[in-house]
């Protein structure tokens, strides 16, 4: 009988790295302006759907893509290579 | 497509609650009940003082359509009371520019409107409060709706149709109605944020700052233009016509005896008529009171009268004001004519009180009948009052009235007391008529009083 695989559970150095990585994270958003700060909460905190979005700000969801792929791109600048 | 970025927000971003200012934008939906709550209690109240009946309702207005922007595309409720606040919200414009021109002063004189704005503004706050109350218990039928709801719903839809017929019952039911919705909008609102429903808000272009200065600009210009284009009574102007020959002779008489020369130039044909065969002439022009730069005169001629015995004595009271002031409303000459009910002068109200108020213009004189001509019983005193507004640009403004009083007891004295009131150019909301004696800001006034024994 072979054993089932554990899964993997983050280090204590692992947990400080996320736990520092979220610190600057969220820095880094505090920092973009409130329009972007606004629609990435929606996105990735209440979860709406871009179809939502769109309906709710009264525009495209090409646009809400779009208004959502800069700050992310900004978020990838300020932080580095160290999200990836 | 998820990416290791996507996943790494969603981990990061759900440790920690959103700042409160992303909280409202994300959800406005709260801010929008409230606004609505705030708006309807506004929009209600009536406090006569320093001019809250309008500025209370113009900012519960102003609540009311910042709240509905956002909630309309809910429910059905929701969206007819958007439309319900739209037309609550002209319907208050229009009073506010009707309420700063000439035509609010005379009231049922010429049509009710104010009457209708009360009438149609209270039947559509209560109509606003239905749509609410039906709107909350829509919200509220998704999850569990407690029954006492729908007959609450029943009990508003009958007592509107009843206080249509009995307006007390109107009155006590909003109010009630008012303090059921108060209740049931705040449980909602607590309740909604509990379950974390998913309201379904309108897109909003405009912020509401720049909606409320755009509003509130608006409504102001709007004010201030009915104000200032339709302050003053509608007049009829129109070129002095030429005398006739037997007018000319009676005006020739009244100044033999010793009326002011310009005063008799003054008279029309038909007024001077009536002082053929003046015997006597009694003149008042010291002013006892003086804020104007203009002067008020009283005239009374003795004429002859069919009853033999009978004194009847013409009253003539004149204005004219030096120079050419500024014409900012609507201006009265009124006379206060003492009578004690008729035991010692008698002057009869209808068909006996005549007038004009003339200008020059470009070196021709223009003429035109006073707007109204007012009657007050009061205290034994009747008092007449001829409202009159001028155009800019011309000179010597002058006019008169002139009515005739019989001496009913032998030995009275006649007491006359002839007030000019000018409206000045302080702005007066809502519109006021001038009244005399009364102190009004905006008035300025010059009186003369004539007392003689006709004997």
């Amino acid at each position: 009988m072979e054993d089932a695989p554990i899964p993997s559970v983050p280090g204590p150095e692992e947990l400080l790295l996320q736990q520092e990585q979220s610190q600057r994270l969220h820095t880094a958003i505090r920092s973009l302006r409130k329009t972007d700060q606004q629609i990435l909460y929606r996105k990735y905190y209440y979860l709406q759907s871009t179809a939502q979005i769109a309906r709710e700000l009264g525009t495209t969801e090409r646009a809400v893509e779009g208004r959502l792929y800069r700050p992310k791109q900004k978020l990838r600048k300020t932080l580095g290579g160290d999200l990836l | 497509m998820t990416d290791s970025m996507d996943k790494i927000l969603i981990r990061d971003l759900s440790s920690l609650p959103p700042p409160d200012s992303i909280v409202a934008d994300t959800t406005p939906w709260r801010r929008a009940l409230t606004y609505i709550l705030i708006g309807q209690v506004l929009s209600m109240l009536t406090a006569e003082r320093y001019r809250l009946e309008y500025v209370l309702p113009l900012i519960g207005y102003l609540y009311l359509l910042l709240g509905y922007r956002i909630v309309r595309k809910e429910n059905g409720a929701l969206k007819a009371g958007w439309v319900i606040t739209i037309v609550r919200s002209c319907v208050f414009f229009l009073q506010l520019c009707y309420d700063a021109t000439f035509f609010s002063t005379q009231k049922a004189d010429i049509l009710p409107i104010d009457e209708y704005f009360r009438v149609s503004l209270g039947v559509l706050c209560l109509l606003q409060l239905l749509t609410i109350h039906t709107a909350v218990y829509r919200l509220w039928e998704n999850h569990n709706p407690p029954k006492r709801r729908f007959y609450i719903s029943i009990a508003a839809y009958w007592m509107l149709v009843l206080g249509l017929i009995f307006y007390p019952v109107l009155l006590y039911g909003s109010v009630a109605l008012l303090l059921i919705t108060i209740h049931d909008l705040l449980q909602l609102n607590q309740e909604l944020s509990d379950v974390g429903y998913d309201f379904q808000t309108a897109p909003v272009k405009l912020p509401d700052r720049i909606f409320t200065v755009l509003t509130a600009a608006i409504t102001a210009a709007a004010v201030i233009i009915c104000g200032i284009c339709l302050r003053k009574a509608p007049m009829d102007f129109a070129p002095e016509q030429q005398s006739s020959a037997q007018a000319t002779q009676i005006r020739q008489e009244l100044c033999r005896l010793g009326m002011p020369e310009h005063i008799a130039a003054d008279l029309s044909d038909e007024d001077a008529l009536r002082f053929s065969g003046a015997s006597r002439i009694e003149i008042a022009s010291e002013q006892y009171e003086r804020e104007l730069d203009a002067t008020v005169t009283i005239v009374a001629v003795q004429v002859p009268v069919p009853r033999a015995g009978d004194d009847c004595w013409i009253v003539l009271n004149y204005f004219q004001y030096a120079g050419s002031p500024m014409f900012s409303g609507t201006n009265a000459l009124s006379a206060r004519h003492d009578v004690v009910d008729g035991t010692r002068w008698w002057v009869e109200r209808k068909n006996n009180t005549s007038g004009r108020v003339l200008y020059d213009l470009n070196g021709a004189t223009q003429e035109s009948d006073f707007f109204r001509i007012s009657y007050v019983l009061d205290y034994s005193y009747l008092t007449q009052s001829a409202l009159f507004s001028f155009p800019g640009g011309g000179e010597n403004y002058r006019g008169y009235f002139l009515y005739t009083a019989e001496l009913v007891n032998q030995g009275c004295i006649l007491n006359v007391v002839t007030t000019l009131t000018h409206q000045t150019m302080v702005p007066v909301y809502p519109a006021q008529l001038p009244a005399p004696a009364q102190g009004q800001i905006a008035f300025r006034e010059n009186v003369t009083q004539l007392q003689f024994y006709p004997e």
